[in-house]
């Protein structure tokens, strides 16, 4: 393979976790800031003009804070944990389609890391070597809350990605495809898949809220039960690192969700990596909207709606489409 | 199959690696003084009575082997996906049948009282 081939590779690869990791950091600022508002109060705001340096300010205070690990915890698992999250998060930016192949200065240049075949599969692995992280993590703390946590989120995770699988074979039935490249530039040549998939599109985001423990979903970290969850033992630049996995999944669902539904880096005028970026950050929005507006639900109710709610509707979606497509309904 | 396709991915795991070992490095800066009552484990002040690694509620077992069912069915729901519209009538019947009986084992499991939380 010819050198410079590889080394645009490294480059892009480089670009897109150098991008994802400041945004990660600066969502963080940006979540604090809109909950202030919807608080009626401000948010972070003495480091730097409009709170800027906080995320800076916040990395200094983790990385001198006393790192420790607790008596009864598993001290491998328990520091190892962590560092499997960040690498599963990284790992799964490789097949983010962040926009098409261009000619740069006689250099051609690709704006996604890897056009896997199976794309959409590698996603779904990636993510769940996430969630072993987290779980190990719980259970190596050797605390009860850590532990509970660390159930609840497993429990909740698997419930909600049947049918966050379930929206996406939609999707890969109008796509034929399971690569998210395929998947984008045929509704850049056609039309975006919300248009057909609204029912899949609104399971898909109830799903991420709950695959990315957010609230209403966040049962795993319920502070007035659990206090934090799995990463309660966790200080210091560990804690972050679990921070920053969450966050980062946080924007790859979005992303995935742009890209399955709203046309990736399709729009008019702007280059595309600036209208995934846009479509990303809109979501993001809505990601701390929603915790800003919706109060936790209850754990049974939680599991309750995913088997009984979702599942059963993300069936029938399933069963519309494939009659509606497989027949020949929608050219 | 061109190997060649997976090399980003590799790039990408290189690179998480990195990431994660550079800040599990930052995490060694902090000043270490460790005293027992710092390395009890964190129950608001109450002094722990039992091994926090306890027996708990069968429903979460119930939920990991209903998510296993479920994954494997939506694992072969994939490929079929993938070629329905070019296999055409046959495939949606096949589709048909084969999420008939997956709603069959739902509505067994409701029925029978799986999917409540005790």
């Amino acid at each position: 393979m010819p050198q410079e081939a590889l080394l645009t590779m490294i480059i892009q690869a480089i670009i897109v976790v150098v991008v994802v990791l400041s945004s990660f950091a600066y969502l963080t600022l940006l979540e604090r800031q809109l909950i202030g508002r919807f608080q009626a109060r401000r948010g972070p705001n003495r480091a730097g003009p409009f709170g800027l340096m906080q995320p800076l300010a916040d990395l200094g205070k983790l990385t001198f804070k006393e790192d420790f690990v607790p008596e009864g915890a598993n001290a491998t698992i328990f520091r190892l944990s962590p560092l499997i999250c960040v690498i599963a998060a990284v790992a799964t930016l490789s097949v983010i389609p962040f926009g098409g192949v261009h000619e740069i200065g006689g250099h051609t240049i690709t704006l996604y890391g890897a056009d896997l075949s199976v794309g959409v599969l590698f996603v779904f692995a990636m993510s769940s070597l996430g969630f072993y992280g987290l779980i190990l993590g719980g259970w190596a703390s050797g605390n009860k809350y850590s532990l509970l946590g660390a159930a609840r989120s497993a429990a909740q995770l698997v419930s909600y990605e049947v049918a966050m699988g379930l929206s996406i074979v939609g999707v890969v039935m109008i796509s034929q495809s399971l690569s998210l490249v395929d998947i984008a530039n045929d509704q850049a040549a056609h039309i975006w898949y919300i248009v057909y998939q609204p029912i899949g599109f609104i399971i898909f985001m109830i799903a991420a809220f709950a695959e990315t423990n957010r609230t209403p979903f966040d049962l795993g970290e319920a502070e007035s039960e659990l206090i934090a969850g799995y990463n309660l033992e966790y200080g210091s630049v560990k804690f972050a690192m679990f921070f920053l996995a969450e966050y980062t999944n946080m924007i790859i669902v979005s992303a995935l969700a742009a890209t399955l539904f709203l046309g990736g880096p399709d729009g008019p005028f702007l280059p595309g990596f600036i209208w995934l970026g846009i479509k990303i950050a809109v979501l993001l929005f809505v990601f701390i909207w929603v915790r800003a507006t919706v109060p936790r639900l209850r754990y049974d109710r939680l599991m309750k709606f995913g088997w009984k709610v979702l599942l059963p509707v993300a069936t029938a979606n399933l069963l519309l489409t494939a009659v509606i497509v497989g027949l020949g309904f929608a050219n | 199959m061109d190997l060649r396709t997976w090399l980003p991915i590799l790039i990408y795991l290189v690179l998480g690696a990195g990431v994660a070992v550079a800040l599990f490095s930052l995490s060694l800066i902090g000043r270490k003084r460790p005293n027992a009552t710092k390395a009890l484990p964190f129950e608001s002040g109450i002094l722990t009575t039992q091994p926090a690694r306890q027996r708990f509620s069968i429903d979460f077992y119930l939920t990991a082997m209903l998510f296993i069912v479920f994954d494997i069915e939506l694992a072969f729901l994939y490929p079929l996906a993938v070629v329905l519209r070019d296999v055409g009538v046959t495939a949606v019947i096949e589709l048909v049948v084969f999420t008939t009986i997956l709603v069959g084992a739902l509505t067994y499991v409701w029925r029978k009282g799986a999917l409540e939380w005790r």
